[in-house]
C-alpha cells in the first residue's frame, strides 16, 4: 500500500470511528439497500397512482424541501381529508426502531400497507393500485426483473421501503464535530449541546438518530393533554396499538435530525417554532424551568443536526 | 437387437439413479446445516447475553445511548428467521420451538422498551434531584420562615433517602423515602405561604416522587427481563434440533451402509465385466488372426476358383457351339428329310414318264422296222393305232411332265443353294423376303397341310448372315406348323418396316402357348414335346442368332387361338439404287 492510500484509509477509519462515550453518534454515509428495488421504490414514491384519484403521492406529504416532512400542522390526504397526525420525516427512517408516532409499525413496508388503505392518505386499495400500475408495461417489466414474483403488494411496499431506507442525511455539522472536526460547530452551539446533555434532553434524544429508538409518555412530569385539552384518539399514541393502560399517551421518541426544517412540531403540530417546542419539553418531559438563554442555545445546537439532502442511491 | 440395447441402457440408467439416490439419502443429515443452526442458536444466545449486559449498563448509567438495547432485537429476529428456514428446509420438526423462542424475545423486547422509558426518566430525575433540592432549600431559606426551615430540612432528608433508595432499591428503603416525601408534603400543605419557595419545593417533590416510582418500576421491569426464559428456550430449540439431527444421522448412516454395499456390488460387477471384456478381447484377437489367415487363403482359393470358372466357361462355349452345331445338324436333318421327300415326288413321276416313254419306244421301233421292211400295211396299221390311241400326244405329254418334274427338282436345288449360302460366315446386305421365300419352299412338305399367307411389306435390307437368318425362319415356320393340330391352319408371314427396324412376323392359329411357358420358351432344352421328338434348343438358337444380329425376338400368344413370333432386326441405311428399284417395283 502506498503512503497516500494508507493515509486515506486511516482518515476514513478515524472519520467513521464513533466519538467515544458521546450519547449521540454520527450517521453513516449510506445504508446498504438493493439498488434495483430502491430504484423501483423511488418511482413509486413519486407516483400519484397510489392515490385513489391519482392526486397525491408519498412525496406530497414527505416533502424533501421540508426535511422530509410537511409544512402544515397536519397534511391532507385524498379529497382533502385531514390526517390526524403531523407528518414525520421520511429521512433516516432506517435508524428508527419502529415507524409511526405510535410505533405501531415495525417497518416502512407496514406503513405503506396501512396508508394505501387509510382514508386520510391514499384512500385506495391494493387491487385498485395494482390495476393502475399493471397497465404500465415498463414498470411491470422492471418489477419482474427485480423480484421473482413481479408486481405484488408486498413487493411494491418493499420497493418503497428500500428507497425510504436509502434516504440518509449524513454530514450534519454536529456529525462532523463528533468525527473530530472541532470547528464544525460554533461555541454557542457547543454550549447548547452541553446544556442538552446537562438538562437531560439527551436521556431520550440519544443514539445515532438523536431519538427514534424508544418510547416515552408525552407528559412525564406534567399532564400535557389536560393542559392542551381537546383530546383525540390520535393523542392516545401507543395505547391504540396495544390497548394497555401503561401505553396511554406513550409515543415513539422522534429523531431530532433535521429538526430545524420540520416545523411544526410534535404529533399534533402544536409547537410552531423550535423554541416553543423546547419549552414544552422542559415543562412536560423534564419538569424543570429553563432560562430563555438556555433555550436559545439549545435551539442553536439543534440547528447543527441538519444533514445533507439525501443523495439518493449510491 | 435393438430391444436388447434399450434394455441395457435402461438398466444402466436405473443403476446410476439408484446410486445417486442412495448417495443423496446418505447425505440427508447435513452436518453443514446442523452447524449453521447450532451456530445461529449460539449467536442468539450471545446476542441475548449482550442484551442483558446492555440493559444492566443502562441501569447503572454506564451506557452511552439506548442503541445497544435496540440492535439485538433485529439481529436476533434475523437469526431466528435463518434458523427457521434451515430447519424447514431439512424437514426438522422444531418450528414450534423456534416460534416459542420468537415470542419469548418479543416479550423481552417489550419489557426492555418499557425499561428504556422508565430508565430515562429516572436518570433525569435522579441527576436533577440534588439541584432541585438546592433550589428549594435556597428559596425556602430566602423566606426566613421557621416552617420553611423545617420544610427545607425535610427536603434534605428526602434527598438523602432518595439517593439511598436509588442505590438500595429495597422495600424498607422505599418505605423510608415514601415517608419522607409524605412528611414534606404534609409540611408544605400546612404552610400558608406561596410563591417561589412553594413552587420550588413542589418541583422537588415531583421529582422525588418520580424517583420513588421509577426505581420501583425499573426494578420490576428488570426482574421481569431477567425472568424471561430465553436461555431455556434456546436450549430447548437446540436440544430438539439435535434430537432431530441425531435421528437423521442414524438414518443417513443406514443409507450410507446400503450405499457402501451397493457400491461394492457395482464394483464387483464392474470387475466381472472387465474380466469378461478381457476374455472377449482375447477371443477377438484370436479370431482376427484367424480371419486374416483365412482371408489370405481365400484370395488363393478365389484365384483358383476363377481359373476353374474360366475353364468351365470355355468348355461351356465349346458345348454351346457343339449344341448349336448339333441343332443345326438336327434341323438340317429335318430339312434334308423334307427336301429328300420334295425331290422324291417329282423324281418319281419323271422316272415314270420316261419309263412310259421308254415303253412306248417299243412300238415306235416296230413302226420303223416295218417302214424299213417296206411293210406298208403294217406301217399303216401301226400308224393308225398310234393315231387312234393318240400315242404321240401322250408321248409329248409325258416328255412335258418329265421336263416339269426336272424343273421342280431344279427349283429345289436352287432353293437349297440359296438356303445354305456356302459363304455363310460373312455377313452381307440381304433382303429378308428372299430368305423367307427360300425357307418356305424348303419347308413346303412340312407346310403343305396348312394355308400360307404372305404379307410382304416393303422393307430395307439387313446386314446379316443370311444362312443363319434362314435357319431362324425355318425354325419359326416349322414350329408354327407343328403348333397347328386342326385342319384349318393358317400361317401368316409378314414383313414390315418399323422405325429403323425390319420386322418379320410369323403367326399361326394353332394351340398357342400357355402363359407360364411363355417365359421359358427361349430357354435351352425347354420343350413340351415328348423325349426324342425335340431337342428344346430350336428357339434358344433362334434367340441367340437374333441377339448376335443386334435384334430382338418377341412372342405373343393366346392359348387356343394362336401365336405370333416377331423378329426385329436393325435396318441398313438404304442404297439409293436399290431404293429406286424398290419404288419402281412397288
Amino acid at each position: 500500500m502506498s503512503i497516500p492510500r494508507i493515509l486515506a484509509v486511516v482518515t476514513l477509519a478515524l472519520s467513521s470511528w464513533p466519538a467515544a462515550a458521546e450519547p449521540i453518534q454520527p450517521l453513516p454515509p449510506s445504508v446498504p439497500v438493493d439498488r434495483a428495488r430502491a430504484e423501483l421504490g423511488r418511482a413509486l414514491f413519486f407516483d400519484r397512482r397510489l392515490a385513489k384519484d391519482d392526486s397525491i403521492s408519498c412525496a406530497s406529504c414527505h416533502d424533501f424541501a421540508q426535511g422530509g416532512g410537511f409544512a402544515a400542522v397536519r397534511p391532507k390526504g385524498v379529497g382533502g381529508k385531514e390526517h390526524a397526525l403531523n407528518s414525520p420525516s421520511i429521512f433516516n427512517v432506517a435508524f428508527n426502531f419502529r415507524q409511526l408516532w405510535s410505533g405501531g409499525q415495525e417497518n416502512v413496508e407496514g406503513v405503506v400497507h396501512a396508508v394505501v388503505k387509510s382514508p386520510a392518505v391514499f384512500a385506495s386499495s391494493w387491487p385498485e393500485v395494482l390495476g393502475k400500475l399493471q397497465a404500465d408495461a415498463a414498470l411491470q417489466a422492471r418489477f419482474r426483473a427485480a423480484y421473482p414474483d413481479g408486481l405484488t403488494p408486498d413487493n411494491a411496499a418493499n420497493a418503497i421501503g428500500e428507497y425510504s431506507r436509502s434516504l440518509v442525511t449524513p454530514n450534519a455539522r454536529f456529525d462532523q464535530y463528533l468525527r473530530g472536526n472541532a470547528n464544525a460547530i460554533t461555541s454557542d452551539e457547543k454550549a447548547g449541546y452541553e446544556l442538552f446533555k446537562k438538562y437531560g434532553c439527551v436521556a431520550c434524544h440519544q443514539g445515532v438518530n438523536v431519538g427514534g429508538n424508544m418510547f416515552q409518555r408525552f407528559g412525564v412530569m406534567g399532564d400535557y393533554f389536560a393542559a392542551r385539552g381537546n383530546v383525540k384518539p390520535a393523542d392516545l399514541g401507543r395505547f391504540n396499538a396495544t390497548q394497555r393502560e401503561a401505553d396511554r399517551h406513550v409515543f415513539k421518541v422522534p429523531s431530532l435530525r433535521n429538526v430545524a426544517l420540520t416545523a411544526p412540531y410534535f404529533h399534533d403540530g402544536s409547537a410552531e417554532t423550535l423554541p416553543q417546542a423546547v419549552q414544552v419539553m422542559f415543562t412536560y418531559q423534564l419538569g424543570r424551568p429553563a432560562s430563555q438563554q438556555d433555550v436559545d442555545l439549545i435551539v442553536k445546537f439543534l440547528g447543527t443536526l441538519t444533514g445533507e439532502q439525501p443523495k439518493g442511491l449510491q | 437387437m435393438k430391444a436388447a440395447g434399450w434394455l441395457a441402457a435402461g438398466t444402466a440408467i436405473g443403476a446410476l439413479a439408484l446410486l445417486a439416490l442412495l448417495y443423496e439419502k446418505s447425505q440427508a443429515a447435513d452436518p453443514a446445516a446442523r452447524g449453521a443452526v447450532q451456530d445461529d442458536l449460539r449467536g442468539v444466545h450471545q446476542l441475548d447475553s449482550d442484551w442483558n449486559v446492555a440493559v444492566m449498563s443502562a441501569k447503572v448509567g454506564l451506557h452511552d445511548s439506548y442503541d445497544a438495547l435496540v440492535a439485538p432485537v433485529r439481529r436476533i429476529a434475523q437469526l431466528l428467521q435463518a434458523i427457521d428456514l434451515t430447519q424447514k428446509r431439512q424437514g426438522a420438526p422444531v418450528s414450534a420451538e423456534v416460534d416459542a423462542l420468537r415470542s419469548l424475545f418479543r416479550q423481552k423486547a417489550d419489557l426492555v422498551d418499557h425499561f428504556k422509558s422508565h430508565n430515562s426518566v429516572l436518570r433525569n430525575s435522579m441527576r436533577y434531584l440534588p439541584a432541585a433540592a438546592a433550589e428549594a432549600r435556597d428559596a425556602l431559606a430566602a423566606t426566613r420562615d421557621a416552617d420553611a426551615f423545617r420544610i427545607a430540612a425535610g427536603v434534605s432528608l428526602c434527598l438523602e433517602e432518595a439517593a439511598r433508595f436509588a442505590v438500595i432499591p429495597e422495600a424498607a428503603q422505599r418505605e423510608r423515602l415514601a415517608q419522607s416525601i409524605a412528611h414534606v408534603e404534609e409540611l408544605l400543605n400546612a404552610w400558608p405561604q406561596g410563591g417561589a419557595a412553594r413552587a420550588a419545593t413542589a418541583n422537588f417533590l415531583s421529582h422525588a416522587g418520580t424517583v420513588l416510582r421509577q426505581v420501583s418500576e425499573e426494578e420490576r421491569l428488570l426482574a421481569g427481563i431477567v425472568k424471561v426464559p430465553t436461555v431455556a428456550g434456546i436450549e430447548k430449540a437446540s436440544a430438539a434440533y439435535e434430537a432431530f439431527f441425531a435421528g437423521q444421522a442414524a438414518l443417513a448412516e443406514r443409507w450410507r451402509q446400503a450405499l457402501v454395499g451397493y457400491s461394492a456390488a457395482l464394483l464387483l460387477l464392474v470387475g466381472y465385466t472387465g474380466w469378461r471384456l478381457r476374455q472377449s478381447y482375447r477371443q477377438i484377437r484370436r479370431m482376427n488372426a484367424a480371419l486374416l489367415e483365412a482371408n489370405d487363403y481365400l484370395e488363393h482359393r478365389v484365384q483358383e476358383r476363377t481359373r476353374e470358372l474360366a475353364d468351365a466357361l470355355a468348355s461351356l462355349h465349346e458345348s454351346e457351339a457343339q449344341l448349336i452345331q448339333s441343332e443345326k445338324m438336327s434341323s438340317l436333318g429335318q430339312m434334308v428329310a423334307g427336301v429328300a421327300h420334295e425331290i422324291n415326288t417329282p423324281l418319281a413321276y419323271v422316272r415314270s414318264s420316261i419309263e412310259t416313254v421308254g415303253g412306248q419306244l417299243d412300238d415306235v421301233q416296230a413302226l420303223v422296222h416295218h417302214a424299213v421292211a417296206r411293210d406298208a400295211q403294217a406301217v399303216f396299221d401301226l400308224a393308225d393305232a398310234f393315231h387312234q390311241h393318240g400315242i404321240l400326244q401322250e408321248l409329248r405329254q409325258l416328255a412335258r411332265y418329265g421336263l416339269q418334274g426336272l424343273d421342280q427338282i431344279g427349283e429345289i436345288v436352287v432353293n437349297l443353294k440359296n438356303f445354305s449360302r456356302l459363304d455363310r460366315s460373312k455377313t452381307t446386305r440381304f433382303d429378308l423376303r428372299e430368305g423367307l421365300e427360300s425357307t418356305l419352299s424348303i419347308a413346303r412338305s412340312t407346310l403343305k397341310a396348312h394355308r400360307i399367307v404372305k404379307r410382304y411389306g416393303s422393307i430395307p435390307q439387313v446386314e446379316c448372315a443370311p444362312s443363319q437368318l434362314n435357319q431362324v425362319f425355318l425354325n419359326l415356320v416349322t414350329n408354327a406348323a407343328q403348333a397347328i393340330e386342326h385342319d384349318h391352319g393358317v400361317i401368316t408371314v409378314a414383313t414390315s418396316c418399323d422405325d429403323g427396324w425390319v420386322r418379320v412376323d410369323v403367326q399361326d392359329n394353332g394351340s398357342g402357348i400357355p402363359a407360364e411357358h411363355l417365359k421359358r420358351i427361349f430357354d435351352p432344352f425347354f420343350t413340351t414335346k415328348e423325349i426324342g421328338k425335340g431337342t428344346g434348343l430350336g428357339l434358344a438358337i433362334v434367340y441367340k442368332i437374333v441377339q448376335e444380329h443386334g435384334g430382338r425376338i418377341d412372342v405373343a400368344s393366346t392359348p387356343g387361338e394362336g401365336t405370333t413370333f416377331t423378329v426385329r432386326l436393325p435396318a441398313c441405311a438404304p442404297q439409293p439404287a436399290l431404293q429406286a428399284r424398290e419404288e419402281a417395283a412397288a
